[in-house]
């Protein structure tokens, strides 16, 4: 069977049991309400744009992150299904890009709801159809980066007795330059007068995403095999 | 494969470290194709250590280990799909049903395991038509081992390790199980020769009674390596006391 | 073993090298017309900066190797490299701080994209011992920590590269700078500060490395002398325990 065969069915069966029994994604939207929620009081009720509500907005995507990073291997640990998919013919790197696909589709199924509310709650005026579609794409990069190096950072720590302290611990540094970038491009389109997104912060995003998805592939065997 | 070879598990001089501590200490026997195997040996002895390294889930750290005529752990990628593990964990995901466990694994596995009607053959052969839609933490104990075992022989593998595969069962469902494992001609599934298995377990007399070779661990070291008929009960009571 | 063998003649070449760089660095090399004194720097801070990548870097080479070849010994030699690497880290970042007062008048500044760097790298590496420690299965631990190392390999490069981008403060960079302006004396002078702290570095790569390893090995041999279950095992440690 085609490792892009493999690929899906991993990603199908992510999916199958977030929906049986959801645990990550609620999870991550109510974190990020809550954190909106606290922003909008920690900050003394202050709307805000610019730079500050990209920076809102991309260290809560994050923080929220990683609380699906934590749980993104438990199954691999708890349940045994690292042994179970060593027995198959399946290869280590369908599993890695399969962890790291359903992290970024978990991520892409939270900013739907939540960029939406973070406009809502503490953006002080609306972007334009241009600036929000400039946004989302950001933001679709830059989940794919967190997702790419939370499913490294997932199973490491997924391998560790305390999973949870070591997953920020880990995590945080490794994203560290992606929301810097991201920070950089969303900032000026959610300025009151929105300004352009130069063009190197979607080159730099990319290349990220890319470097950090070959990394994953490059230790997919180390991750799988014991 | 243009010589295929007699022995389904070949080990020379195996050692399997845990750290500093030797778990498996210099282990040589063959098994050939086909045989059954009676693995026993007191807790602690390495026989589970011993399984999960001619699974291919842990390497050995030294010595030779030819699994399915493969050298382990070079060759790891050439036995995948091709054994079987029944084990004390289940290897099944609590929160889908048994029927979607299947499934999964088959995708998994490729091949003849994906399609229904082995599905279906397996659910009916471990009794579990009827618990087809439970998610597997609903189950009992019992269920579980018997789904644990269905997706275990979803591949229709050669060799079948089985590490005390019996434990939690009642009577009935132990018989039932125990002759959907045993030593029976491989199913029309497959005909690649004889299914070998190896047996972990605590009751000597069970274990002498279907197998073919006694293995006795002891401390991570051979220490009973004989035919059924052969064995006595000293050896027995040497090897546990 | 041959990394012993080689530890007399390394301190031998490192002392000498180390003499010769303190002489030029502090007697022969002119004192800068504008920048006085704190100019020396440059003969300390950026080989230290330079040779704590080198030594991360070397970390996810063997690192890579262990994941390969699976040999314990390569997992050593990732740990004693990321833990040089670590050392070498504090070190930059302290006489980076120290430099940073000199010529600017300020202990840290966020705009200069080196020293953040070396920030997120110093605590994305600090948190190596704590995973190794967190993982209580050793060969576990060992393919994990080299996972660890080929990723964190990989992002000090990029993380240099995009912190550059995001800073648009434009200080002189210390590591293109140096012997640029200066006398020939002067780079000659950096160049040995490489030199000099490198073989340092390789010197005390050698000597943590046959430390641990004869560790491990009288252990071994206490437990063939004694009985393999006379030792009792290693509880927990960060460190690789077998060989």
């Amino acid at each position: 069977m085609s490792a892009r065969a493999d690929v899906r069915t991993v990603l199908a069966l992510e999916w199958r049991r977030e929906r049986r029994a959801p645990q990550v994604l609620p999870t991550m939207l109510l974190f990020s309400v809550g954190a909106f929620v606290l922003y909008r009081f920690g900050l003394q009720d202050g709307s805000i744009d610019g730079p500050l509500a990209a920076g809102v907005l991309l260290v809560t995507t994050l923080l929220a992150a990683l609380l699906g990073i934590g749980r993104l291997w438990t199954a691999e640990q708890d349940e045994g299904q690292l042994d179970a998919y060593r027995l198959t013919p399946a290869s280590p790197a369908a599993l890695v890009l399969a962890k790291a696909l359903a992290l970024w589709t978990f991520l892409l199924a939270l900013h739907a709801v939540a960029l939406p509310l973070f406009a809502f709650l503490l953006l002080s005026s609306a972007p334009g159809a241009g600036e929000l579609a400039q946004v989302v794409l950001v933001l679709v990069l830059v989940d794919l980066g967190i997702a790419a190096v939370g499913a490294v950072v997932g199973a490491i720590a997924a391998a560790a007795r305390s999973r949870e302290l070591l997953v920020p611990l880990l995590g945080v540094p490794l994203t560290i330059p992606a929301i810097a970038i991201a920070s950089e491009a969303i900032g000026p389109l959610l300025r009151a007068d929105p300004g352009v997104v130069d063009g190197r912060w979607w080159l730099a995003l990319a290349l990220y995403d890319l470097v950090f998805l070959l990394v994953g592939w490059a230790v997919s065997e180390g991750i799988v095999e014991d | 494969m243009p010589d295929e070879p007699t022995d389904a598990v070949a080990l020379d001089g195996l050692v399997r470290r845990r750290g500093e501590r030797l778990v498996l200490r210099d282990l040589t026997l063959a098994v050939p194709r086909g045989a059954t195997v009676a693995l026993l040996g007191p807790n602690g002895a390495g026989k589970s250590t011993l399984l999960r390294v001619l699974a291919g889930l842990l390497r050995p750290s030294r010595g030779g280990c030819r699994v399915l005529g493969h050298a382990l752990p070079r060759e790891r990628a050439a036995v995948k799909g091709r054994i079987g593990v029944l084990a004390h964990e289940p290897l099944l995901l609590r929160d889908l049903t048994v029927r979607e466990n299947l499934v999964h694994r088959g995708r998994l596995l490729g091949g003849e395991a994906a399609t229904p009607a082995r599905i279906d053959a397996l659910l009916e052969a471990t009794d579990l038509v009827g618990r087809a839609a439970y998610p597997v933490a609903a189950l009992s104990r019992g269920l579980t081992q018997r789904a644990a075992a269905a997706a275990a022989l979803l591949g229709d593998p050669e060799l079948l390790l089985l590490d005390e595969p019996l434990a939690n069962l009642d009577p009935v469902a132990a018989e039932r199980l125990g002759a959907l494992l045993g030593p029976a001609p491989r199913s029309r599934f497959g005909a690649a020769g004889p299914r070998t298995r190896i047996v972990a377990g605590h009751d000597p007399e069970a274990a002498l009674a279907e197998s073919d070779l006694v293995v006795g661990l002891r401390g991570g070291a051979l220490a009973l390596l004989a035919r059924p008929a052969d064995v006595t009960d000293a050896e027995i009571g040497a090897l546990y006391r | 073993m041959s990394h012993a063998r080689r530890l007399l003649p390394l301190t031998i070449v490192t002392t000498v090298l180390v003499v010769v760089w303190v002489v030029v660095s502090v007697a022969v090399a002119p004192t800068d017309q504008t920048e006085g004194i704190r100019q020396r720097l440059t003969y300390l801070h950026p080989a230290f900066a330079i040779l704590t990548l080198a030594s991360f870097v070397a970390g996810a080479v063997f690192g890579w190797k262990h994941l390969s070849s699976d040999r314990p010994l390569d997992d050593l030699k990732a740990y004693v490299a990321v833990h040089l690497g670590q050392v070498f880290c504090a070190i930059s970042l302290i006489t980076g701080a120290i430099w940073g007062k000199a010529a600017w008048g300020a202990w840290w500044d966020w705009g200069e994209p080196v020293l953040v760097t070396f920030l997120i790298i110093f605590l994305l590496y600090a948190t190596y011992q704590p995973m190794r420690f967190a993982i209580e299965d050793p060969e576990r631990q060992a393919r994990t920590a080299s996972v660890f190392a080929v990723a964190a390999g990989f992002f000090a490069p990029v993380c240099f590269g995009v912190v550059r981008m995001t800073t648009n403060v434009l200080h002189p960079q210390p590591l293109n700078d140096p012997g640029s302006n200066l006398p020939g004396s002067a780079g000659l002078a950096f160049g040995l500060s490489v030199l000099a702290i490198g073989a340092l570095l390789v010197t005390l790569w050698h000597l943590e490395l046959v430390h641990k390893s004869t560790r491990i090995r009288l252990r071994a041999l206490q437990r063939r002398v004694e009985g393999e279950d006379a030792v009792p095992p290693v509880a927990r440690s960060s460190s690789p325990v077998t060989l």
